[in-house]
């Protein structure tokens, strides 16, 4: 019996090591760069106290998009059509060809109610005001 | 057959102008050929069929789409991970083509080319009889 154990504590201490490793929190990664293959890619910039994403998704229509929000992360999905036959010889392939989805997490509350979309020209573009309860408030200070 | 369309080589004279030192984009491209035509899918984000140019010469496939200015000021962003501005590239078909009859469609961001072959340079099935 001892035999087994001898033969699998190495493994149990591996799996042990890499139960640590998936706890081990990952948040401090999220400040780098997005990763290389991060589809589709992103610009953002802020209009008053908005936050405005843009992305560019030729060929696709509203219906193949999804935006969904929740606090502060964003979440944009969508999936590209096949429309050339099967017959078809394929030469070159540039433009991606299928499902995707991209999350970015804001460090506020968005409000969703007022966020808006709009995909024009393949040009896909989200606005995405603060949330009220992230807005900052001025406090009045008493004296005494 | 692969070897039908080839991105023609960068040379210095086929660059685009730099009239207004704009950068220019190079679209991705997917090329599909059929018995009777290529059928080229640029993809043009943003660029309105008005300010899309496809040109034909000598064998070469010239895609260009000019873009209006959108987004804040360059150095207003929070958050960039491509950029905007006008779109150029061109292809060298070495098939003989039917210039004529080139369509071009510019729809939700994506032109779509149908770039019919000459009458001799369609595929045709040869039918074979038993001697």
């Amino acid at each position: 019996m001892s035999r087994f154990i001898d033969f699998f504590s190495p493994m149990a201490r591996l799996q042990e090591g890499l139960d640590e490793f998936m706890e081990t929190p990952l948040e401090d990664f999220s400040q780098l760069a997005a990763p290389i293959n991060a589809y589709p890619a992103f610009n953002a910039w802020q209009e008053g106290d908005d936050v405005v994403l843009e992305s560019e998704l030729p060929g696709l229509s509203i219906e193949d998009v999804n935006v969904l929000v929740s606090g502060g992360d964003v979440t944009i999905g969508g999936r590209y059509k096949h429309d050339e036959s099967a017959s078809d010889t394929c030469l070159r392939r540039e433009c991606p060809r299928s499902a995707f989805t991209r999350t970015f997490n804001l460090p506020w509350d968005v409000n969703a109610e007022k966020t808006s979309a709009k995909l024009v020209d393949g040009v896909l573009t989200i606005r995405l005001p603060k949330s009220q309860r992230s807005e900052a408030k001025r406090i009045a200070v008493a004296s005494n | 057959m692969a070897t039908a369309t080839n991105e023609k080589t960068q040379i210095q004279s086929s660059q685009p102008e730099r009239v207004d030192q704009a950068r220019s984009y190079m679209p991705s491209v997917d090329i599909f050929e059929t018995g009777s035509a290529f059928i080229f899918k640029v993809a043009l984000p943003g660029v309105k069929a008005q300010a899309a140019d496809v040109q034909f010469d000598n064998g070469v496939l010239r895609i260009s789409g000019t873009m209006e200015p959108r987004g804040p000021a360059p150095s207003a962003y929070l958050w960039r991970e491509y950029g905007v501005g006008n779109f150029w590239r061109e292809f060298a078909i070495d098939v003989p083509v039917n210039a004529a009859e080139i369509r071009a469609t510019l729809a939700r961001g994506e032109l779509n080319l149908y770039v019919p072959k000459s009458e001799a340079s369609r595929t045709r099935r040869v039918p074979v009889q038993s001697a």
